[in-house]
């Protein structure tokens, strides 16, 4: 069982570990949200070593610069903080039920046309026989195909030269570590980018319209569910709405004194909210019903609480 | 694996010795053969210098011994084919020298295709026995029985070896001879 508060997470003996582990760096493949491919890096001469240290650099940040908090998909995370997730069950699909059978893999083969890989990861193999991984995504813009339009030509050997393959480059951080069955998220953005389902997160809307609409209607609901399907932060709010929010089963009274009082600008046509179309409208209905304020016990008044998450 | 190309110049290098045997046989006999087979061991056993470097500065991963099954007969019974220098009569004719290339063709195609990577007499030279044997990568999982060059004198059962893949069901055991790390 991972600890359960972020500051139990042992940083200290990952950055221990890692000086003296055996690493591997994999390529992963995104066939869908749930269904990965993988190859494996031949490295040489120092490439391991260089790897390791990248590594531990980032455990080190981890351990010494950074405080935990539990997940939350919309916190804004800051450089010195990191957020932490159970990985039991693990995240991704068949993503990390796959990587300890690394020495399986197929190797990646430099082609002059190669499939673009969506993730990379170090995979480090520790004193205490358990593995750490540490991954970030591959975005387009770290992928300098020999067939560019954009870049026809390199600097090379003091000449421009034509790429005459296609390169990868590796950006010296990560966006997420997985050890003993937990997850640090040090970059939100290329966490979700890796791992939001986003065909299940879409296939779900509709359900999760119809659970509030039981409680509360929302008038325009199939334009409104329709806006919620483009955009993935409004699918995960929605989706925590129903599953750990209880302000979509109030009275639709309390709703309307309660986005009153707190300046959460929402119209209503009778016990309807209305969507009048305007991302704006639409987000104050959601915040609306994913508010989440502790009640003082001793002031009686309502506090934002700095965490959504249920402890 | 080696791109076929250079997995067939690596085959030829599993025969540079016999090149070698027919070039000192031809010598003073025949000029085309003394000079091909003397190239061809040179050019071979360089691929294959060229092959041990590079796996040799491979990143290994780190597993423990989990089967294992002496297998240097195998290179025995592999160099038996040596003997054919010897069945060449010392003046052959270009059918004689035709036929042994056809011969080679096949037991090269035979070998890339069949990854017999491992059966290579120039690896003992380098002091490689083979072992078959199934390794658990420390932290994860059991990989399929493989053969493994390793420079060890003796293998056994919960060793730990630094192990690098060379070609599918091929390994090659990057720990240093005799290290400690392997009484784990």
């Amino acid at each position: 069982m991972p600890p359960f508060e972020p500051s139990e997470f042992p940083r200290d003996d990952l950055a221990t570990k890692l000086a003296d582990a055996t690493v591997q760096v994999v390529f992963g493949y995104k066939n869908s949200p749930t269904n990965w491919d993988f190859q494996r890096l031949r490295l040489h001469e120092g490439l391991p070593d260089q790897f390791r240290e990248t590594a531990l650099a980032a455990a080190e940040n981890l351990r010494d610069e950074r405080v935990g908090r539990h997940y939350d998909p919309e916190w804004d995370l800051k450089s010195d903080e990191f957020l932490y997730l159970s990985n039991d069950p693990p995240v991704g699909g068949d993503f990390f039920t796959q990587l300890p059978n690394f020495g399986t893999f197929a190797e990646f083969q430099e082609r002059r046309r190669i499939r673009q890989p969506n993730v990379w990861l170090v995979i480090a193999q520790l004193s205490d026989d358990t593995l750490a991984y540490f991954g970030a995504k591959i975005t387009r813009s770290l992928v300098l195909e020999r067939t560019s339009r954009l870049l026809r030509v390199v600097y090379r050997d003091e000449a421009f030269d034509a790429l005459d393959e296609t390169v990868i480059t590796f950006r010296p951080s990560f966006d997420w570590i997985a050890w003993q069955d937990t997850l640090i998220v040090l970059n939100t953005q290329g966490f979700h980018g890796t791992f939001r389902d986003i065909p299940a997160l879409v296939a779900k809307v509709d359900e999760h319209l119809s659970a509030v609409s039981e409680h509360v209607g929302i008038a325009n609901l199939s334009d409104f569910a329709e806006r919620i399907k483009s955009y993935p932060a409004m699918m995960v709010k929605l989706q925590r709405i129903v599953e750990r929010a209880d302000m979509h089963t109030r009275d639709p009274e309390v709703l309307r004194k309660y986005g009153q009082e707190y300046a959460i600008d929402v119209d209503w046509n009778g016990d309807q909210m209305v969507f009048d179309g305007s991302v704006e409208k639409q987000w104050n209905i959601l915040r609306l019903l994913d508010e989440a304020r502790t009640l003082g016990p001793v002031t009686g008044k309502h506090w934002d609480t700095s965490s959504k998450t249920e402890v | 694996m080696p791109n076929p190309r250079f997995a067939f110049a690596l085959f030829l290098s599993s025969y540079s010795p016999a090149f070698l045997i027919i070039a000192i046989r031809a010598f003073q006999h025949s000029c085309f053969l003394f000079w091909t087979s003397l190239l061809l061991a040179i050019l071979s056993a360089s691929a294959f210098l060229i092959f041990i470097r590079v796996a040799q500065s491979g990143g290994p991963f780190a597993g423990t011994v989990e089967e294992v099954e002496d297998r240097d007969g195998d290179l025995a019974a592999y160099v038996a084919t040596y003997l054919l220098p010897f069945v060449m009569v010392s003046d052959p004719t270009a059918q004689d020298v035709l036929a042994l290339a056809v011969f080679l063709f096949f037991i090269g195609v035979l070998w890339v295709n069949s990854r017999m990577i491992y059966l290579n007499p120039l690896l003992a030279l380098f002091r490689y026995r083979i072992f078959l044997v199934q390794v658990r990568t420390q932290g994860g999982g059991t990989l399929p029985r493989a053969f493994l060059l390793s420079q060890q004198t003796d293998l056994n059962i919960g060793d730990g070896v630094k192990v690098d893949r060379l070609a599918n069901g091929v390994f090659i055991d990057l720990t240093p001879r005799d290290a400690s790390i392997r009484a784990q």
